[in-house]
């Protein structure tokens, strides 16, 4: 019999307000008595808070996606999520409508256009890609940058709104289609770490303005509303300033520029720039750079110009003034963050001007401007106040430490500067204490209190009930490195960096409350033996039955005491680095323990004898626990990893990935295990109904490695061949999704072609010999009851519209001549004319130079032409008919409406009973 | 007070398995039984009666003084005793008064006088003139005295 273990899958992850990395966005409120609300990603999902409340609206997660969230952009409530491994998502309502994959490394910024149909983003592979949201493809990739891209904003002209008005009349009178194209027509402005700032006439799909007036990098950019004005900062410490003015035909020669710089006003920050944002009210500008200043400019309208310029000439007694930036542009507001901010964006539809940003620390910060205070004599740092902030439900700081209570209900969690109460089930925080650097932590007395170790060597309990502390020790005089419970909770143990290891026990004292005569109970804690070493001591254990106690010390060893006469009884040598954690099994046979060498090595504790030394992880291993009432045991390390272990056979059983940095502490339960990591996250990993056998799991583990080979490789094919091109290329990118939906289409045009062959020669056969049996099909087929060319057809329609064009990309060319032998039988009969036509679109574009060489194609190609266009005007007459029809509906409709509006107010007119009453004339 | 009766007492508990056992309630008994408790042969020491423990602090007083008893947590592993033999070095017949310098001969396993050395894992309990201790405790403040037991 095989052993088999339980699979633990990652459930929730909780812990996290705000990752940096990503920008976060603010959106009104649906209820009135909000601020707003945050939207903002948090390591892999997308995190929606309410800014009054502090409560976690929503969580969007992919299950598939297991990269960071590094780029969110919205259009009304479409949102567009860019991930770390280049991938994209739109996200509507919480839920996932487009998954669109065509980049290498981290999307990096995002933009819709105005009408929310095209999206385009940068990424740290300097590509720009135009996605077609409607079609769910990338239209054409950008290239020209040299470095990662670091801004992107549409632009429509402004001047052409009227022609554009005309011309759209004039269009729909005539009846042609070009109603989008035209209306839509816009460039694209991107900025990168190149110092290139670049304008691409999407129309042609060609870069037609470069300006490098920047030193070095360029990090921020924003547009105005009103798209004449453009802001560009980089590492110094100007921003400048650009005018915008397009040529009247929007046609570009060397000598025509769009953009011309006006000038540069200075900023206060000296570190590198992340956000430049306009209000929507085009009368503030925030500046944001990576330390913990927001500068909020306010632009000066032109009367408040005029009286500055008046004043000018009145002063100089001479007409030769004039208005510089810095006049323009007036520092109107500093604000101080409580840390250093990561990101931040405006909230609309709020009366005061308010600003939500995302800090480094795990938090959210929401400022409000005081408008007031425009031309007051008030210091710049007193014109913005903090209205709220979201900190309950994450830690400032990494977390150190982990602790289960006795039912397993609750999660204790400890920090730099906090402990925190977490409910397992709703994964909410119930307590949250400030206290200092919290190095270990666990429940005592009971689960009733909370005692923690600190790094000044100070220990502390806290009563639970009512989160007050009880009694406060200077315990050791180095920092206390860990701390062990007793079997019973009423004892504990601690391990100092001043060489000691120091027992303490619980007692209850009477004391008066002060001022009058009544007692009270109370909880101490008393110091009963002391253990000296020679060196610092790093990690702490009592066995389970009460017998031993163990001390990890620096010079790699650990000893074993007798616990009752603290006497010595083994020395457990063998790690070449110091013994970060240790356990002893439930029956208190083994001990486990982990060290900086990536090793973990089992012990029997009755003759200290090493059953086993295992290579366990590729960085230092922080923490190893057994699993309740078995030898397994789990294992966290610097290497983002959990493993779990069998610690009889001796073998690896799982890999739980999903952390994005180091894993500091882990706590197990009977069916569930919680590690903290240094993204500030607590992930939940909980038993589910599989089994596990080890042969599978060493098997998928080299599938999953083959396939990512294999993706890989064609991508380096892909980069190769992507020399030689220009600037526009076609947005493709392999993933196992489409290269099984490539796969797919191989094998159902292979059945195909072959069971059509099949019934030509049935046909010429039955001319011949009229009534001869036919031969057996396919099976699939012959199960499915279909023809060839239908099943070929369901093929692709079961294919997703984003992996399309990459699937048609993995089938060979004699694969392709074979499926336009379908295109025509399709084509002639009518089915799923847009389908067939984005198909023929794609093969004709990409195979173009080889289908005019083949000669047998031609008589194929002009059916297919020919059918096709039939087609086409067939439907382009319906959509014709539809709207007209729809027109004259509409118009009838607002008839009956009102006339039925004339009769209520009749009506009601008469039941008052009114004589003199003014009747309402629609 | 003559210990021995302790001695053979408390051998004799462990061999029968008991959790507790009484002994004479004196100065010299308490002192061999505090020495045994920080050796780790003993899980406890309470005070009581010839009836067993006190559920209450008593005080001994005249009247009581003949009842009052010190019961012993006798400790066990695995089913086995913790103390295999506990037995006397010094005898009425003959008393082994040993110099500090004898004393950490002895406790290095050579033969001093006519008296074998302590064997691994055995502890020697010595009676000097600061109480009874233990022989590691007497070689460490350069004490000599009458060596009363070994136990192991």
């Amino acid at each position: 019999m095989v052993k088999s273990y339980t699979r633990y899958e990652p459930t929730e992850f909780f812990g996290v307000i705000a990752s940096s990395g990503c920008n976060i966005l603010g959106q009104p409120s649906s209820s009135a008595k909000s601020v707003g609300r945050a939207i903002v990603g948090g390591l892999e999902s997308v995190l929606e808070w309410d800014l009054k409340t502090g409560q976690l609206l929503s969580k969007w997660k992919d299950s598939d996606c297991s990269a960071k969230v590094t780029c969110i952009a919205n259009f009304d409530e479409m949102y567009a999520v860019g991930y770390a491994d280049g991938s994209i998502r739109l996200w509507k309502d919480g839920e996932l409508l487009i998954t669109l994959n065509g980049h290498k490394s981290a999307v990096t910024t995002m933009d819709f256009d105005k009408m929310g149909t095209r999206l385009a983003s940068g990424s740290m592979d300097t590509d720009i890609i135009v996605w077609d949201i409607v079609a769910e493809t990338g239209l054409f990739r950008l290239r020209g940058h040299k470095d990662q891209i670091t801004k992107l904003l549409f632009i429509t002209p402004p001047s052409k709104n009227t022609a554009e008005e005309t011309v759209v009349d004039t269009d729909i009178d005539s009846g042609d289609m070009d109603v989008d194209s035209k209306s839509s027509d816009s460039f694209l402005l991107s900025v990168g770490k190149d110092s290139f700032m670049k304008l691409w006439d999407l129309s042609i799909q060609h870069c037609v303005e470069t300006h490098v007036d920047h030193q070095g990098e360029i990090w921020a950019m924003c547009v105005s509303p009103d798209a004449k004005r453009c802001l560009t900062a980089g590492t110094g410490s100007d921003v400048k300033v650009w005018e915008i003015s397009f040529p009247d035909d929007n046609n570009f020669t060397p000598t025509t520029k769009a953009f011309q710089q006006l000038g540069t006003f200075t900023r206060q920050s000296r570190d590198r720039p992340i956000t430049l944002a306009y209000d929507v009210s085009n009368r503030y500008v925030v500046f944001q750079a990576h330390d913990r200043l927001l500068e909020v400019f306010r632009l000066r309208s032109s009367a408040e110009l005029e009286k500055i310029l008046n004043r000018r000439r009145r002063r100089k007694k001479s007409e030769d003034v004039s208005i510089t930036l810095k006049d323009e542009y007036e520092p109107f507001a500093l604000i101080r963050t409580t840390a250093r901010a990561s990101s931040v964006a405006w909230i609309p539809g709020n009366r005061t001007p308010t600003l939500v940003t995302s800090l480094q620390n795990n938090s959210i910060e929401v400022y409000a401007l005081d408008v007031k205070s425009e031309g007051s004599a008030a210091p710049l740092t007193e014109r913005a106040s903090r209205i709220s902030a979201i900190e309950i439900p994450g830690h400032r700081a990494d977390v150190r430490t982990l602790a289960l209570s006795a039912n397993h209900d609750v999660i204790l969690s400890g920090a730099n500067g906090s402990l925190k109460l977490w409910n397992k089930k709703t994964t909410s925080c119930i307590r949250t204490i400030e206290c200092g650097y919290v190095l270990a932590a666990s429940f005592i007395n009971n689960d009733k209190c909370i005692v923690s170790a600190y790094k000044s060597g100070e220990l502390e309990v806290y009563d639970i009930a009512s989160s007050s502390l009880i009694e406060r020790i200077q315990a050791h005089d180095g920092a206390i490195w860990d701390l062990a419970v007793g079997h019973d909770g009423t004892y504990f143990a601690t391990a100092s960096a001043d060489h000691t290891v120091k027992l303490w026990s619980l007692k209850s004292s009477f004391d008066f409350v002060p001022g009058t005569t009544r007692k009270v109970t109370t909880l101490k804690l008393e110091q009963t033996r002391q253990i000296d070493f020679t060196d610092d001591v790093l990690a702490v254990k009592i066995s389970p039955d009460g017998r031993f106690v163990a001390a990890s010390l620096l010079d790699n060893t650990v000893k074993v005491y007798y616990l009752d006469s603290l006497k010595f009884f083994l020395n457990l040598y063998g790690h070449k680095l110091p013994v970060l954690s240790m356990d002893i099994s439930y029956d208190s046979k083994l001990l486990v323990t982990c060290s900086a060498d990536k090793n973990v090595k089992i012990w029997g504790l009755d003759f200290g004898d090493c059953h086993k030394s295992i290579f366990a992880h590729q960085d230092s291993i922080m923490e190893v626990t057994f699993q309740p009432d078995t030898y397994n045991f789990f294992t966290c390390s610097k290497d983002r990893e959990v493993r779990y272990w069998d610690g009889k056979s001796f073998d690896l059983i799982l890999k739980l990935r999903g952390h994005h940095s180091e894993v500091w502490a882990l706590a197990v339960g009977p069916t569930f295990v919680v590690s903290g990591s240094h993204d500030h996250s607590i992930r939940l990993w909980e038993q589910g109904d599989d089994l596990v056998f080890l042969e599978e799991e060493r098997e998928r583990e080299l599938e999953e490695q083959y396939e990512s080979t294999l993706v890989s490789s064609y991508e380096n094919a892909e980069a190769d061949g992507e020399v030689k091109d220009g600037d526009v290329a076609a947005v493709t990118k392999q993933t196992i999704e489409s290269l099984k939906d490539g796969e797919k289409i191989l094998e159902a045009i292979t059945i195909g072609i072959e069971d059509l062959d099949q019934e030509i020669q049935y046909r010429l056969d039955l001319l011949k010999s009229p009534g001869k049996a036919r031969g057996p099909r396919n099976p699939i087929l012959a199960h499915l009851g279909v023809s060839a060319e239908e099943y070929v057809l369901n093929t692709f329609k079961k294919i997703r519209s984003s992996h399309l064009d990459d699937a048609l990309l993995v089938l060979p060319f004699e694969h392709v001549l074979s499926l336009f032998r379908f295109i025509d039988i399709w084509a002639s009969r009518k089915w799923s004319i847009p389908l067939v036509s984005r198909i023929i679109f794609f093969l004709l574009r990409t195979y173009h130079r080889q289908l005019t060489t083949t000669v047998k194609m031609r008589p194929l190609l002009n059916n297919i032409r020919s059918s096709l266009r039939g087609s086409l005007q067939e439907e382009r007459s319906l959509i014709g008919y539809n709207a007209a029809g729809l027109s004259y509906l509409r118009h009838e409709w607002e008839l009956t409406h009102n006339t039925s509006l004339e009769d209520i107010d009749s009506t009601s007119l008469e039941v008052d009973g009114k004589k003199r009453a003014f009747s309402n004339i629609v | 007070m003559q210990l021995h009766y302790v001695f053979s007492h408390l051998q004799n508990s462990f061999r029968a398995r008991k959790s507790l056992a009484s002994v004479p309630n004196c100065n010299s008994v308490l002192e061999l039984c505090a020495v045994l408790y920080h050796q780790g042969f003993l899980s406890s020491i309470q005070r009581g009666d010839i009836h067993g423990p006190d559920a209450l602090p008593t005080i001994t007083t005249r009247q009581n003084v003949a009842t009052r008893r010190l019961w012993l947590g006798l400790k066990y592993f695995e089913g086995k005793p913790v103390l295999h033999y506990i037995r006397a070095v010094s005898k009425p017949s003959r008393k082994v008064n040993l110099t500090p310098s004898e004393l950490l001969q002895f406790a290095k396993g050579r033969k001093v006088s006519f008296v074998n050395g302590l064997e691994p894992a055995e502890v020697g309990i010595v009676e000097t003139k600061h109480g009874i201790m233990s022989i590691d405790d007497a070689i460490k403040n350069n004490l000599g005295g009458n060596v009363i037991c070994r136990v192991k």
